[in-house]
């Protein structure tokens, strides 16, 4: 009989049966490529902004950090960059749509990796990292401030404008009110624009450039926010060296997750890379605001309230992207014209672009909701449920199909999504030590 | 649809140009179409056509004679068929050489299956050619 049970044995370890199951618990090379696209070890430190030669400068990463917490910049004196940006919320607020001085129509993107996108804003209407920095402080429901009063703010400070005069040159006295007024701009109130018309066309270059000098020295502070290992980067470490799905960093329903991800649910296609993210500007037929009755408690409020504008995506930014003074050629720029090609090719195409949004980054989005570029989504269930159904978009056509996943699939992905977390690399963020010997001077 | 050229015809085009005087030589890919032959190269620093990056390829086109295509307009689009989207950048092609361009701008945004058309005015003939790319 032992003799048998040996016999038997060695049929069952040899038999197809043995052996696919055997296949069934390590992933394809296919499935491994896939994965290892994925991995944080294919995320370079930062990459190089051609056109912000201060990108990299210590002193503009220090100074920049000072910055982004300076509520001074706002024009009511409470509101700065990590107003919105919160470094504990994973750099976002936890809103549906941001609020500066006012109520903006945007939810507030995580900054963690952000130095890695070639566009920026959820329709990329900005083409650098200092470009998308310098908006905010002068769009009036966010900062709600102008160049001028913000060139001052750097002058008035010792400390700022040493700082400032150490990285950039002197600066200019701008305590000459007749040719430097209080509050100036060429995309402010009729007031700032007139004050800003009346200006000499050199004191107007120089107001700028202080601008684009402060705007690249967050930019080079917010290149520094990078995600550190998440439980997926050891999983998938593992993995890549042992070929086998089960490892003890990830449950079974996170390697089920996984599996969709890569496979049936076609996260990956949009969502690749190692920040999970191609960059790209697809219509997903996310709901606009200005239809979603289930914003409000009773339909009689949806009936009777002002609705927001439309928001039609991508397609709306080419021009202001085109047109921007501060883009990658224009004289501000640092780039030059081989450097710029993501602007030069930029895609024009109406079909394409109408509707559509950037792919935002999935690294942490535990702990980013809500979801979607006017927060649309209050949580990943509701957000995996609109992959699922692929409603047809309100504005241009959704690239989605439905799913079909069932309730047991969408619970994997989401735990899946959930081993994104991780906290950011301190060892390539800026060293706080010099913030606050900044700070003591 | 996708031709890889081998050393036969590499040596048989030597030879065309060599009793004939022109034709181009240059060892690449090829596609293939009624009135053209479209040999395409990605720059050496690339070991393969490169992912999420913006790139050059350059073309040689030839009528059916192996005469370079002077002054030829090429206009080139694209995408992924089963994703019902486009390129993400908007290439464009421009003469460098006696029948070589240049196609500037070119993006692939993600792993799969990529078409581009290629669509070509010359002097007194005109066509459009897909090449089909796995990425």
């Amino acid at each position: 009989m032992p003799l048998l049970r040996i016999f038997l044995f060695l049929i069952y370890l040899f038999s197809p049966f043995q052996i696919s199951a055997e296949n069934d618990r390590n992933w394809s090379e296919s499935e491994l490529d896939l994965i290892k696209l994925q991995w944080i070890k294919n995320l370079p430190n930062t990459t190089l902004d051609p056109s912000n030669k201060f990108q990299r400068n210590e002193k503009a990463i220090s100074f920049g950090k000072l910055l982004f917490f300076e509520k001074s910049l706002s024009s009511n004196g409470i509101i700065s960059c990590s107003t919105c940006h919160i470094p504990k919320k994973s750099f976002t607020d936890g809103k549906a749509t941001a609020f500066g001085i006012s109520k903006t129509n945007r939810n507030t993107p995580t900054l963690i990796g952000i130095s890695h996108s070639p566009w920026f804003f959820w329709d990329g209407k900005s083409d650098s990292l200092w470009a998308q920095a310098l908006h905010p402080l002068e769009a009036p429901e966010e900062h709600g401030s102008n160049r001028v009063a913000i060139s001052r703010i750097i002058f008035d400070s010792p400390i700022y404008k040493n700082l400032y005069e150490e990285l950039f040159g002197p600066m200019p006295d701008l305590n000459n009110l007749k040719r430097f007024p209080l509050s100036a701009s060429p995309v402010g109130n009729s007031q700032q624009k007139l004050a800003w018309s009346k200006m000499r066309d050199a004191d107007k270059e120089k107001i700028t450039k202080i601008f684009v000098n402060l705007g690249k020295s967050l930019a080079a502070f917010q290149a520094t926010i990078i995600p550190s290992w998440s439980r997926f980067d050891y999983y998938a470490k593992t993995a890549l060296k042992d070929g086998k799905k089960t490892n003890l960093y990830f449950t079974e329903s996170e390697v089920s997750g996984l599996e969709l991800f890569i496979g049936k649910a076609q996260c990956v296609t949009c969502h690749q890379g190692p920040l999970f993210t191609n960059h790209g500007f697809h219509n997903i037929g996310v709901p606009d605001k200005k239809y979603m009755r289930s914003e409000y408690l009773l339909p009689i409020f949806y009936l009777l309230s002002k609705k927001p504008k439309e928001d039609f995506g991508r397609i709306s930014a080419i021009d202001k992207v085109l047109k921007n003074e501060f883009n990658c050629l224009g004289v501000f720029s640092d780039a030059i014209l081989e450097d710029c090609l993501e602007l030069r090719f930029i895609n024009k195409s109406r079909r394409e672009l109408l509707g559509a949004f950037k792919v935002p980054t999935l690294r942490n989005i535990n702990k980013t909701a809500p979801y979607m570029h006017a927060g649309q989504f209050d949580s990943i269930s509701t957000l995996l449920q609109h992959y699922n159904e692929a409603p047809s978009a309100h504005v241009g056509h959704s690239e989605l199909r439905p799913l079909n996943l069932s309730n047991q699939e969408l619970y994997n992905l989401e735990a899946f999504l959930g081993t994104l977390d991780s906290m950011i690399d301190k060892n390539k963020s800026n060293d706080d030590s010099v913030i606050s010997s900044l700070r003591n001077n | 649809m996708l031709k890889i050229i081998n050393l036969n015809n590499i040596f048989i085009s030597l030879l065309f140009m060599c009793i004939f005087g022109h034709g181009i030589v240059f060892a690449g890919p090829q596609l293939e179409t009624k009135n053209f032959q479209i040999t395409y190269k990605v720059p050496l620093k690339f070991s393969a056509i490169p992912l999420n990056r913006i790139h050059s390829w350059i073309l040689y086109i030839e009528d059916k004679k192996l005469r370079p295509v002077v002054g030829a307009k090429v206009i080139v689009k694209g995408g992924m068929p089963a994703h019902n989207h486009g390129l993400p950048t908007e290439p464009k092609v421009k003469e460098i050489g006696k029948g070589k361009y240049i196609l500037e701008g070119l993006k692939f945004s993600m792993k799969g299956e990529w078409v581009l058309e290629f669509e070509i005015l010359s002097k007194n003939l005109s066509e459009k050619a897909t090449l089909s790319l796995n990425i």
